[in-house]
């Protein structure tokens, strides 16, 4: 049943054209830039999702059709789990490109480095906690869990970047560019990628109970 | 067993509330479901489908709770919701590739056949088709995976006469093998004169009467008479009453009038007097005043 929901979003909710959002992974060929912010425009794409929601009375129409009704924010975290693994998954040669073609350290966040990917995933794992929930408990009301949802994992992802490459003792360890600490940054972003994994699933559970006890 | 039942179905808004709604449907059965707009048809038809989410009450399907069984259950419905357009930018044909991968009896031969008949061109977009043409996208893809019970919100508004006929024609080939039954809504009363078995009449969100369609008529009279006729007593046991200068007409319960009324007319009504009758305001007539030199 979540695959047919999951086929149903790529089929019909999912417009080609947001696929354009992903070559905004060719952000990390600027030389100096807070990366991060690169990963962020996948919220943007949510944001295009949920509002042709809206017009074409998407909710309504899955709920009609063979299922439970808290398949359907289980089916949705799962879409929204693949567009935040297509962004990473686009950006990575654009990382490797960054590393072979710049020498000098990223002075105002942390370099494209496997400890970076960590914090794009805890990044990810905010935003799904927060909007989704917060989403399927409103219905109707997309803009505030998406502006919240979308700010704080960013401030936070900021804070933690600023904080890696201030510490000298973090700087050394998850700001390397060479293989020496790779125990370490392979360390942080299994962190990062259990953190996603697990404030998904928990983000589909607790949308699932908020979305019984919602009128459609 | 009863294909739907519906029991103690309480939903309160901040201005509206459905109240202990209870009715239930056989196999084999057309049931209409009547009201005026905004007296708690189409809320009572999401509740049932757990659309919504109701305070109190319980649904079961084929002597299942359905929202224990959901699953299993919304494959054996059909539902449509009258005219909404779903994707309306989306073709139907893209529409229906993703709604047929949800029901294992899917039964592409029998949609092809429903797409023949009401003469839909699969290549439109949604929002390219008449509202009536949009009912009837509607229905092919409630009928086209065999449902048992099909559940349909206003299905023949929109729809031209001829359309209505054979639509309401095709209901009763439906049921024809006893085993499917469907429940429609709709405020327009010929469509139940003409197919309906049992009647489950809602205002104000109650149930006002859920009966077959012979006995839901002859629970009430219409009676009708000079002015001078009108007693007080009289008045007394009508639900509704229109006077005008000539005389009166109003509904009342057979039970409640008594066995001979010298010089008044007592006839038998027809559904929509019975729905008129008792929607009738007790407010002051609404007098118009157009602008004169």
């Amino acid at each position: 049943m979540l695959k047919n929901l999951v086929a149903k979003d790529f089929a019909l909710s999912l417009h080609p054209a947001m696929s354009i959002w992903l070559l905004m992974g060719a952000l990390l060929l600027i030389p100096t830039w807070p990366y991060y912010i690169a990963f962020a425009y996948v919220f943007l794409n949510v944001m295009l999702l949920y509002q042709m929601d809206r017009v074409n009375q998407d909710l309504l129409f899955t709920a009609m059709l063979p299922g439970r009704k808290r398949d359907i924010p289980a089916a949705r975290t799962t879409t929204v789990c693949i567009m935040e693994l297509a962004f990473v998954a686009v950006s990575i040669p654009f990382a490797i490109g960054w590393n072979f073609l710049y020498t000098a350290e990223n002075p105002i966040s942390m370099n494209l480095n496997v400890a970076f990917y960590g914090t794009v995933f805890l990044m990810y794992a905010l935003f799904n906690a927060i909007f989704l929930p917060w989403f399927y408990r409103s219905l109707y009301s997309f803009l505030a869990p998406l502006l919240v949802g979308s700010l704080v994992p960013v401030f936070v992802v900021a804070g933690l970047n600023t904080l890696v490459i201030v510490v000298p003792a973090l700087d050394g360890l998850f700001n390397d560019r060479g293989l020496g600490h790779l125990g370490y940054q392979v360390l942080a972003l299994g962190v990062g990628v259990l953190a996603w994994l697990g404030a998904s699933l928990w983000a589909s559970a607790r949308s699932g109970a908020n979305i019984e006890k919602a009128d459609l | 067993m009863a294909l739907l039942t519906v029991e103690g179905l309480n939903k309160s808004y901040p201005a509206f509330s459905l109240k202990d709604v209870s009715f239930s449907l056989e196999p084999g059965y057309i049931m209409g479901f009547v009201g005026r707009n905004g007296s708690g048809k189409t809320t009572t038809l999401k509740a049932i489908m757990n659309l919504i989410h109701p305070q109190s009450g319980t649904i079961t399907i084929l002597g299942q709770d359905f929202r224990t069984h959901e699953l299993d259950l919304k494959e054996r419905i059909g539902f449509g919701l009258g005219d909404v357009p779903f994707y309306p930018k989306r073709t139907l044909a893209a529409i229906t590739a993703v709604v047929a991968r949800f029901y294992t009896t899917w039964d592409a031969g029998l949609y092809a056949r429903l797409v023949r008949q009401f003469g839909l061109d699969v290549t439109k977009k949604v929002d390219q088709l008449s509202a009536g043409m949009k009912v009837k996208y509607s229905l092919a893809l409630a009928m086209s995976h065999h449902a048992q019970l099909l559940i349909l919100d206003e299905p023949t508004s929109g729809l031209d006469p001829v359309s209505r006929d054979d639509l309401l024609y095709m209901f009763r080939s439906i049921i024809e093998s006893g085993e499917a039954s469907i429940l429609f809504s709709t405020h327009i009363t010929s469509d139940l004169e003409k197919c309906a078995d049992f009647i489950t009449y809602i205002r104000d969100g109650s149930i006002v009467a859920s009966r077959d369609k012979d006995s839901f008529v002859d629970a009430y009279r219409l009676v009708k008479g000079p002015k001078s006729a009108l007693t007080p007593n009289l008045r007394a046991t009508l639900i509704g009453c229109r006077e005008t200068s000539l005389g009166f007409t109003g509904l009342a319960l057979t039970q409640d009038l008594p066995p001979s009324l010298p010089g008044i007319i007592v006839e038998t009504p027809d559904i929509e007097s019975v729905m008129v009758y008792h929607e009738m305001t007790t407010e002051e007539p609404f007098v118009y005043t157009p602008i004169s030199d």
